[in-house]
């Protein structure tokens, strides 16, 4: 079977290329109120200068999560891990909108990896409360430093 | 033989690598991986290197000198490489600070320890390297491991990358190898390095990806998911614009500043007795994708592992970045590369460590003790 990547993963050289289709996800958080600086989540290191994106937040804590994502496909995710070696995400890593590490530095390995794929991934990254419920719509922000997670009104 | 005996000069080269690697180590961080337990495997191994590689480096001289061994390394397929250089000092430096916190390093035997495994260090790494450096630091974030003979059959096979999108998918195919190499090798760049920037054709600066051992017959772990897999060595090369700043570290690590820079020109080789042979872009393409799909079989495999295997599997790896060396010499199969062996009475603590301390930079003591 070849790989959909030409699909799946958003092209570089286009930033407003939407997420791809993928599964239905849960039920993001709804916000109120105009966005602002209130609807900040972490901060860190981009792994590379990255235009914004956005996808369905994942804490991924352990290899059943992201086996699960293997089954399901893991389009429009910005998966949150505390891990920055380049094994634990590696059979999903191309298909995630983004990577948001809370460990490592842009010289980890998975930030390595990220960049080559060109999945735009924070790096160091420190929350401003809890890490959002899996299923908030967020954006990632890597095009400047520090490099920005931000929670989205859902449409 | 090329044993250092001079007291002064191991602490010299001691505080040497102390000082890069803290450097290297403060730069990249966190050795932690909810997949592969990292840490407690570079533990193991680090002691068993300290406490085995010095004996089997004396049946590697003597079979054949360091300098050759390390020559041998710019060979296209060799796989003495920078990184594998810089273990050949650094593993056993961390498995005996690792005893040294723990009192139970030899002052009456560390001192013969170190002069053997630093001395051999020093003369292969010069000879990798033959450009008058020992290491990638000391060249300003430069590796050159190939000659201009090799970089000119490179430079033949390059294809030129027409728009962005093109580049794109060459980085995306060359991440997947590079994806699949660190699964293989349990998060360790055994299977993978970046070196350069060496100058291309047209003005270019070229980054040389080396992906070596990924196929069926590189680890017990691979015989079923790299089964279908037709090459096990592949060489990617990107060629920038000129004015790219490219700085590579002795960890294969390339930097591309600006990253994502556009490509003038890339393409895929394949090492084969010791020359570069270009492959067709499609092939490589075809390639990348069933590496893809190996990566999610292994992903599996390694995920329904015991801890306890994956501790044992990635300790192996990384007690075997000796080996090369071995295979260079023409005696690999006279020694013994199974682990763990001399590392048993610390191995339950040590596998039960699931991160260590975080390095500072700036840190004032020294980042590897001293000769007692």
């Amino acid at each position: 079977m070849i790989f959909p990547y030409d699909a799946a993963v958003p092209d570089p050289s286009r930033p407003d290329s939407p997420a791809p289709p993928g599964p239905t996800p849960p039920p993001a958080t709804a916000l109120t109120g105009p966005a602002g600086p209130a609807d900040l989540l972490a901060e860190g290191t981009p792994a590379f200068p990255a235009e914004r994106v956005r996808g369905r937040w994942r804490s991924l804590r352990g290899v059943d999560d992201v086996l699960a994502l293997l089954e399901t496909g893991a389009a429009g995710i910005v998966a949150g891990v505390a891990d920055a070696g380049a094994t634990f995400l590696a059979p999903i890593l191309e298909e995630l909108a983004g990577v948001v590490c809370t460990a490592g530095t842009p010289r980890s390995h998975v930030a390595i990896v990220s960049r080559d794929f060109g999945v735009p991934a924070l790096m160091g990254a420190r929350f401003t409360a809890a890490p959002p419920a899996d299923g908030t719509l967020v954006e990632l922000d890597c095009s400047g430093h520090p490099g920005r997670l931000r929670a989205v009104r859902d449409p | 033989m090329t044993a250092i005996t001079d007291r002064a000069r191991i602490d010299e080269l001691v505080a040497y690598h102390g000082r890069i690697a803290r450097a290297m180590t403060a730069e990249r961080t966190a050795l932690r991986s909810a997949l592969i337990p990292v840490t407690p495997y570079i533990l193991i191994a680090c002691v068993e290197a300290y406490r085995r590689w010095p004996e089997m480096l004396e049946v590697i001289t003597a079979a054949a000198p360091p300098e050759a061994i390390g020559a041998s390394g710019r060979r296209p397929g060799s796989r003495v490489d920078a990184v594998r250089l810089w273990s050949l000092a650094n593993l056993p430096l961390v498995g005996r600070q690792v005893l040294h916190t723990a009192g139970l390093v030899d002052p009456g035997d560390d001192a013969r320890r170190l002069g053997i495994v630093l001395g051999a260090w020093e003369a292969a790494a010069q000879a990798f390297r033959a450009d008058g450096h020992r290491q990638a630091a000391d060249a300003g974030g430069v590796v050159h491991r190939y000659d201009p003979e090799v970089l000119a059959d490179l430079a033949a096979g390059l294809v030129p990358v027409e728009d962005p999108r093109e580049g794109a998918r060459w980085r995306r195919d060359a991440a997947a190898l590079a994806s699949y190499a660190f699964l293989v090798n349990f998060d360790t760049r055994a299977g993978y390095q970046d070196s350069g920037p060496y100058p291309g054709p047209g003005g270019t600066r070229l980054v040389v990806r080396d992906v070596l051992g990924i196929g069926p017959d590189a680890w017990p772990w691979t015989a079923r998911a790299s089964a279908d897999l037709e090459v096990g060595d592949v060489t990617v090369v990107f060629a920038h614009h000129a004015g790219t700043q490219i700085t590579c570290n002795d960890w294969g690590t390339s930097q591309v500043d600006p990253p994502g820079a556009a490509l003038r020109a890339a393409g895929a080789f394949r090492p084969v007795d010791g020359r570069f042979v270009p492959m067709p872009p499609e092939r490589f393409a075809t390639l990348a994708a069933a590496v893809r799909d190996a990566q999610r079989r292994l992903y599996r495999e390694i995920a329904a592992m015991s801890r306890a295997a994956r501790i044992d599997a990635g300790a192996l790896v990384y007690f075997s970045f000796l080996r090369p060396f071995a295979a260079a010499a023409g005696v690999d199969d006279r020694l013994d590369w199974s682990v763990p062996q001399a590392s048993r009475d610390l191995y339950p603590l040590l596998s039960a460590m699931e991160e260590t301390p975080e390095i500072r930079a700036d840190d004032p003591t020294p980042y590897y003790a001293p000769l007692a």
